[in-house]
């Protein structure tokens, strides 16, 4: 009950704290809505700024139609939408980008060369999941209307992200394939759709244990020059996170992983921290992870939710993104030009024996780790919930941010919302 | 429904050893679609009991942060809805055979019965008598006996770690004694005769799809990570040794063959006699144990 009166209070005043639609030298942008595809529900948006606005894209559908008493049906297609700069939807329909047999979920995406690549995980073959990725034009037009197989061996591929790293895309997942436990691999995309690395590439192996020890949600991000920092979550029985740095595909740094903090001084993400997000700035990285894990042995971090990290991947400072204690999930960091912006959510209580709803924040952070700008409530109330933001940005001071937005009536498809934070 | 945080229902499918979300995604309230219902968490602090109908059709949970609301599954309809909306205490489920939910509303002193079905409709059955108190019982039928089998996170001091209601009147009969503080028991965990069992914690009980006589309630215990058998009919604590592969009535039992660490029984019974076990963040299908 304690902790629940802690959260119950940070997320109070964090609502006090952030106004909108402006305030400061900020401005807010008001939401926008994307297009559905075939009036299905919209899941786990991820964007990326291309040339002169962002691609959207989510997860369309989940389950298949019918009665699942004696089978359960699934379904889902990946689709995505492209946002000018004034926060405008340009596709009046969503582009397909994969419509295979079976699930496509969990996408992530990236900008370089002036080319987009989305990858995701992908449960065409019925059996297991693999990644799979395909390029798509900064007009929209898909390249690989079939997806390019990035890794396919058996067992679970999964859970991708993907990092433009000035050379090539470097895509990372967890993968199964040791059939005991998860590892972190990695392989890079050419701008020609041929993967470099086919076998993929084991950037962190398995924590050798009767119980596994399995690395998971590996998150990335480059500074350029072929490197990319890359950072996961472990196995409770495995250490804590950890990452390594990557160049040209291959990991050049093993001891990258210096900031790694031990559950018992809760001071950095620990095994229950997955998903972390992670962002290149010009003089390092920032990470965040999830510190909000419901109450009882093993929780989050309650000493920081995010960390400064430098060229090399030391750890430099933890720090809290509304900058005082509060609990987050689901976040995302990018770097806007001047400083890094961070969204999230937080877990809001109304009332007691009412269930806390998903509300969606965003802030500025400044290279040290320093609040910048206000933290602004975007979206969510307990009539209509917002969850899994993502964040994008020009690189000149705009950042987009875009979420799911969940219906007040159950006859309303969750969409993807979308608004823009402008820093002057 | 997952534990950590995330309010949403996975399902497990055995022989593909595939797990997706059914329902569920961000957290709070809505009844409606399985594509956008809402729900609560459960969590460490907050037990949610879960109960599947005998036709397969509806699944049973109560939604802890949503006032322990029961949460029905519609697997025909792919359609989630709220029962018993006005019911917001602490409650234990189970199903029947003739498609309605046996409700425990359980608080001080005495307990009621309610039976409901999946349209909403329901009924008082007996008030249950309180042998002893606690949290949110987790429950198993013996629709043969009449009896109503339930365990339970339990204020000391208390008597029973498994009791019986007798479904015709709601008298409370023990079953599983616990040893008075202080008084004769063998080591934790040690098999033998139901009098002197000393166990760790709270637990789930259940009973297997292969056992019409209900002669066998299988029985899990926080943090033990055994699988326990109590055998009604000849009064003995069972437990399994995953290195004999089968269960035995005298020592302990070896191996944590059953994974869940908190508080419940098999997660889910297939046809063939096996059970589905889990944890935060695998499922483990394991095969029949006779």
């Amino acid at each position: 009950m304690k902790r629940i009166s802690v959260l119950l209070i940070a997320s109070l005043a964090v609502v006090l704290s952030g106004s909108s639609p402006a305030e400061g030298s900020e401005t807010l942008t008001p939401e926008a809505l994307l297009p559905l595809h075939n009036r299905k529900d919209a899941y786990t948006p991820a964007m990326a700024y291309g040339k002169e606005g962002c691609l959207v894209v989510w997860q369309s559908g989940r389950t298949g139609e019918g009665s699942m008493v004696k089978s359960l049906l699934y379904g889902a297609d990946l689709v995505a939408c492209r946002v000018d700069m004034n926060g405008k939807p340009l596709d009046k329909e969503p582009i397909v980008l994969s419509s295979a047999t079976d699930l496509q979920e969990k996408p992530h995406l990236a900008f370089g060369d002036n080319l987009f690549l989305a990858v995701w995980q992908d449960l065409r073959n019925g059996k297991d999941y693999d990644i799979y990725a395909a390029r798509v034009t900064p007009e929209g037009k898909v390249l690989d209307k079939e997806g390019i197989l990035v890794s396919g061996l058996p067992h679970n591929q999964c859970i991708p992200k993907v990092a433009w790293d000035g050379k090539a895309f470097q895509v990372v997942w967890q993968d199964f394939r040791s059939n005991v436990s998860y590892e972190i691999y990695g392989a890079r995309v050419s701008t020609t759709g041929k993967v470099l690395d086919p076998e993929g590439v084991l950037l962190k192996k398995r924590f050798t244990s009767r119980s596994g020890g399995s690395r998971y949600s590996p998150a990335i991000a480059s500074r350029g020059e072929g490197k990319s920092l890359v950072l996961w979550c472990s196995h409770w029985r495995g250490g804590n996170s950890g990452g390594v740095m990557v160049e040209e595909g291959q990991v050049v740094d093993e001891d990258a992983n210096t900031f790694a903090g031990r559950n018992i001084k809760t001071d950095g993400p620990n095994w229950v921290s997955h998903p972390i997000a992670l962002a290149a700035g010009p003089d390092g990285f920032l990470a965040s992870w999830m510190s909000f894990v419901p109450g009882g042995r093993g929780g989050g971090t309650r000493d920081s939710n995010a960390m400064v990290l430098d060229k090399s991947g030391k750890h430099m400072k933890y720090l809290f993104l509304a900058g005082k204690q509060h609990y987050i999930r689901q976040s995302d960091v990018i770097w806007d030009g001047s400083a890094y912006s961070a969204g999230w959510i937080e877990r809001i209580v109304v009332k007691r024996g009412q269930a806390p709803h998903d509300a969606v924040f965003l802030t500025r952070i400044s290279q040290q780790g320093e609040p910048v700008g206000p933290v602004h409530a975007m979206a969510g109330t307990f009539e209509s919930p917002a969850s899994k933001p993502t964040v994008a940005t020009d690189g000149k001071g705009t950042t987009f941010i875009a979420y799911e937005r969940h219906p007040k009536t159950g006859d309303v498809p969750i969409k993807i919302a979308f608004r823009l934070l402008r820093a002057k | 429904m997952t534990e950590g945080g995330r309010p949403e229902f996975i399902s497990y499918d055995p022989p593909t050893e595939r797990y997706h979300t059914v329902t569920g995604s961000a957290g709070g309230y809505l009844d409606g679609p399985f594509a956008r219902a809402r729900f609560g968490c459960r969590g460490y602090n907050a037990r949610a009991r879960q109960a599947d109908s005998f036709d397969g059709r509806y699944h049973f949970a109560t939604d802890p942060e949503n006032g322990h609301l029961i949460r029905c599954l519609d697997f025909e309809k792919q359609e989630v809805r709220t029962l018993l909306p006005d019911q917001r205490r602490s409650k234990g489920i189970v199903a029947d055979s003739k498609g309605r939910l046996l409700v425990v509303l359980w608080q001080r002193g005495t307990s009621q019965l309610v039976y409901v079905t999946p349209d909403g409709k329901s009924e008082n059955g007996p008030a249950l008598e309180m042998g002893q108190d606690g949290w949110t019982p987790v429950l198993a039928l013996d629709e043969k006996n009449g009896r109503l089998y339930g365990t339970a996170y339990l204020k000391a001091p208390y008597k029973w770690y498994v009791w019986y209601w007798n479904l015709t009147d709601g008298s409370f009969h023990g079953v599983l004694p616990s040893p008075p503080k202080g008084g004769p028991r063998r080591k934790q965990n040690e098999l033998g005769p139901f009098e002197g069992a000393y166990l760790y914690g709270e637990g789930g009980v259940d009973f297997g799809p292969d056992d019409p006589d209900k002669r066998f309630l299988y029985m899990g215990r926080c943090d033990t990570a055994y699988l326990f058998r109590l055998d009604l009919e000849k009064k003995l604590l069972e437990g399994f040794d995953a290195i004999e592969g089968r269960f035995k009535s005298t020592g302990f039992p070896r191996s944590t063959v059953y994974p869940t660490t908190y508080y419940y029984p098999p997660l889910g019974w297939m046809k063939d006699g096996s059970f589905v076990g889990g944890r935060s963040h695998l499922c483990y299908l394991y095969r029949r144990i006779k």
